[in-house]
């Protein structure tokens, strides 16, 4: 199987230029489309979950100043 | 809320702000600074600082410093962007194209290996476009990030 896999890529580049280019070209693509995609695809610990933490407090602290700011009903 | 816990969640934006963050995590930030209650707790800790203007230029250089490392966010990804549609869009359709060619010439000795760019074209082309509108979706939420950053900011040196 092995054989037959090395006799074929050995042949191939004498019997068929043009398919061996386009096998070579497609192959160079996919390792800088591969590297492109990876780039922009990188991403670190997501900080979604921190961020609501925060906005709870800064809600939980805006009702606290607002009930401070309130009159009280003896007022 | 104390000045500390403000300074932490400051600390906190400001980690995410120089980490590289997902469309999930942009829009919890974006909420974050657009939310009310952010700012009038930067407004109160303005007022409470009213004698202090060290501390609200502190505050201001702070918020520029996020400002600044999200708009060099938007600036990678804009790059990015391009490069996406350029290479893996734009290359994946060329790579499709010469392989479809290539068959209708009769130009290849085994026209069964046409298969291969062609298969790994489309695949790399579908991929590019699925990156590239998610890199999208960040750039225009990077916007509105560093937007409100600008507010916010303007708001903390209009007090002074």
């Amino acid at each position: 199987m092995i054989e037959t896999v090395i006799n074929f890529l050995t042949v191939l580049p004498v019997a068929a230029p043009v398919d061996t280019a386009l096998l070579l070209v497609t192959f160079a693509y996919v390792l800088i489309a591969s590297r492109t995609l990876y780039a922009a695809s990188r991403r670190d610990a997501d900080v979604s979950e921190r961020m609501q933490h925060w906005q709870e407090v800064f809600a939980a602290s805006a009702r606290e100043r607002q009930q401070k700011q309130r009159p009280s009903p003896a007022e | 809320m104390s000045k500390a816990d403000f300074d932490k969640a400051i600390a906190e934006i400001k980690r995410a702000a120089f980490s590289r963050q997902g469309l999930k995590g942009l829009r919890s930030i974006r909420a974050l600074l657009i939310d009310v209650t952010f700012r009038q707790e930067l407004e109160e800790i303005i007022a409470r600082s009213h004698n202090q203007p060290e501390e609200r230029a502190a505050i201001a250089a702070a918020l520029a410093e996020i400002k600044f490392a999200f708009s060099d966010q938007r600036a990678e990804r804009t790059e990015q962007h391009s490069q996406t549609g350029l290479v893996a869009i734009g290359g994946g359709v060329a790579l499709s194209a010469s392989a479809i060619l290539a068959v209708a010439t009769q130009i290849l000795t085994f026209p069964w290996l046409s298969i291969v760019p062609l298969a790994i074209g489309s695949y790399f082309g579908w991929q590019g476009t699925a990156t590239n509108k998610r890199l999208a979706l960040e750039i225009s939420t990077l916007n509105d990030i560093v937007e409100a950053l600008d507010d916010r900011i303007r708001s903390v040196r209009h007090d002074d």
